[in-house]
């Protein structure tokens, strides 16, 4: 349980989207969900590609003391290079004007992110056995920072130690082999649950992938301007196949956010 | 906690401040509460406020801000795109800020910091954003300074593209001469307007001074 921080102020970070309008949803969401909570003096966000931009946010913050946590994936390109260059921090903790910066972990990189894998591929695909399933975790992957896949490699690996009963789980990618678009040879077990390890809705797992699956010919509308959200399954290519939701939609997110707060007290502020 | 820029926008509202971007913004005459709608619909909403859309909540404000009067999104929000026929009520400053927040990310805070003291307020000039652009936007900062007015012209524009008044120039003592003037002018405002102000490029001119550097790149004969 995270204890009030009046006199802080929490900045959530993501990357937001010039073409589609779901890309930031999540974020605001869990801002707004935070917000209403009363825990912290403010709560802001910023974005990459949308306003507030990161550069944009310092005006904003009246508290001595602010947290930024990203709503990223992964840590990798972005919260590793990116974002401490637009905001101007030099490390964990900045002295920025008179406020104290503090930059926390990412979401994605939170241990409870393998339980909630594992509940959204439940989820959507309760009715079928696991140990007749393949589950693949889907990501980016980019030349950028090899670190930026690492954290999916991660968590398939804890999913097949977890005891979930999956027949098999695999990390697979849009950028870097192996690729999303050979799901079908890669999945041994005729069902395949797809699971994008992604924040949002958005341009690339609600646009791109489900053309690379195979369930969309070319890319649809975004989320939020079409009727119905997909429906499970997709007889496709020899297999069952279930696509979910990015697990970044997850409302839980917004606890998970607040856990990055309190890891960052324990593990940055312990002896102050 | 009362945010010392809820004090500032509640003192600017009771000092004849009406109008945030093609916002109109006014107190009920109770005292209790604000309203705010489109500026075209300011007529409407004071004579025949049951004709609009009515809203109450500063979440709202997200969903009238994210489409355009045809249902395309508007990633830029200080855009001259805003959709009509909506009313929204607030209970209180907070409320109001968290609202102009989802309308017009940043600029209320970003205002009132300039007028405490513009020099306290950082701008930064288009060359030092492009040249620190990494990854694909690192071919940003190829753009020449033609090429440079030409993209501010075509993306910065009051009049189509952005309602922000840009603060920067191209680089150090070279200033911005592809706008018209009052685009540049933050007083160059109705009486009661609060300006919206640009301290730096936003992503569409990063991403613009990308594509006219690598199109230039393409079209310049080998040698």
């Amino acid at each position: 349980m995270t204890s009030p921080r009046k006199d802080c102020a929490l900045v959530i970070l993501g990357h937001g989207s010039t073409e589609n309008p779901d890309s930031s949803t999540p974020t605001q969401e869990h801002a707004e969900d935070l917000r209403a909570r009363g825990l912290f003096a403010e709560v802001h966000t910023a974005f990459w590609k949308e306003e507030p931009s990161f550069r944009q946010v310092w005006p904003l913050i009246e508290s001595p003391v602010a947290y930024f946590v990203p709503d990223f994936i992964s840590e990798g390109y972005f919260t590793q290079q990116v974002i401490p260059r637009e905001l101007e921090l030099s490390g964990r903790i900045t002295q920025h004007n008179g406020t104290t910066a503090y930059y926390c972990d990412p979401v994605g990189v939170h241990a409870s992110m393998t339980q909630l894998l594992l509940k959204r591929a439940r989820e959507i695909a309760g009715d079928v056995p696991p140990e007749e399933t393949s589950l693949i975790i889907v990501g980016h992957g980019t030349s950028l920072n090899t670190q930026s896949t690492q954290v999916i490699k991660d968590q398939a690996a804890r999913l097949n130690a977890s005891g979930g009963g999956y027949a098999e789980v695999l990390d697979a990618y849009m950028e870097e082999p192996p690729f999303i678009a050979d799901w079908h040879q890669m999945a041994q077990a005729p069902n395949v649950v797809v699971v994008p390890f992604f924040i949002s809705d958005g341009l690339h797992s609600y646009q791109d992938i489900p053309v690379l699956l195979g369930i969309e010919s070319e890319p649809t509308e975004a989320a939020s301007q079409r009727d119905v959200f997909r429906e499970n399954p997709h007889r496709l290519r020899g297999k069952t196949l279930y696509y979910s939701r990015a697990i970044g939609t997850d409302p839980s997110i917004s606890d998970i956010i607040l856990d990055q707060v309190t890891h960052f007290d324990e593990e940055y502020l312990r002896d102050r | 906690m009362s945010l010392l820029i809820d004090q500032a926008l509640e003192s600017w509202v009771n000092h004849g401040g009406n109008q945030i971007g093609e916002v109109s913004v006014w107190r009920l005459p109770s005292g209790d509460g604000y309203r705010l709608c489109h500026v075209s619909d300011a007529a409407t909403a004071r004579e025949h406020p049951d004709s609009l859309e009515f809203f109450s909540s500063p979440r709202d404000a997200r969903l009238v801000s994210q489409y355009g009067e045809a249902g395309d999104y508007r990633p830029l929000k200080t855009a001259p795109t805003l959709r009509r026929g909506w009313l929204l009520e607030l209970a209180d400053a907070a409320a109001l800020r968290e609202a102009m927040g989802n309308l017009y990310p940043a600029m209320v805070p970003t205002y009132f910091r300039y007028r405490k003291d513009p020099a306290s307020l950082p701008v930064t000039h288009l060359r030092d954003t492009l040249n620190r652009q990494t990854g694909m936007y690192r071919y940003a900062r190829e753009v020449t300074d033609e090429q440079a007015q030409t993209l501010v012209r075509e993306t910065c524009n009051s009049a189509h593209r952005c309602l922000k008044k840009n603060l920067w120039q191209i680089s150090e003592g070279l200033p911005i001469t592809s706008l018209p003037p009052e685009d540049l002018d933050p007083s160059a405002v109705a009486e009661g307007e609060m300006p919206l102000l640009c301290t730096e490029a936003c992503t569409f001119i990063v991403s613009g001074a990308r594509k006219a550097a690598k199109e230039a790149a393409r079209q310049k004969p080998e040698t």
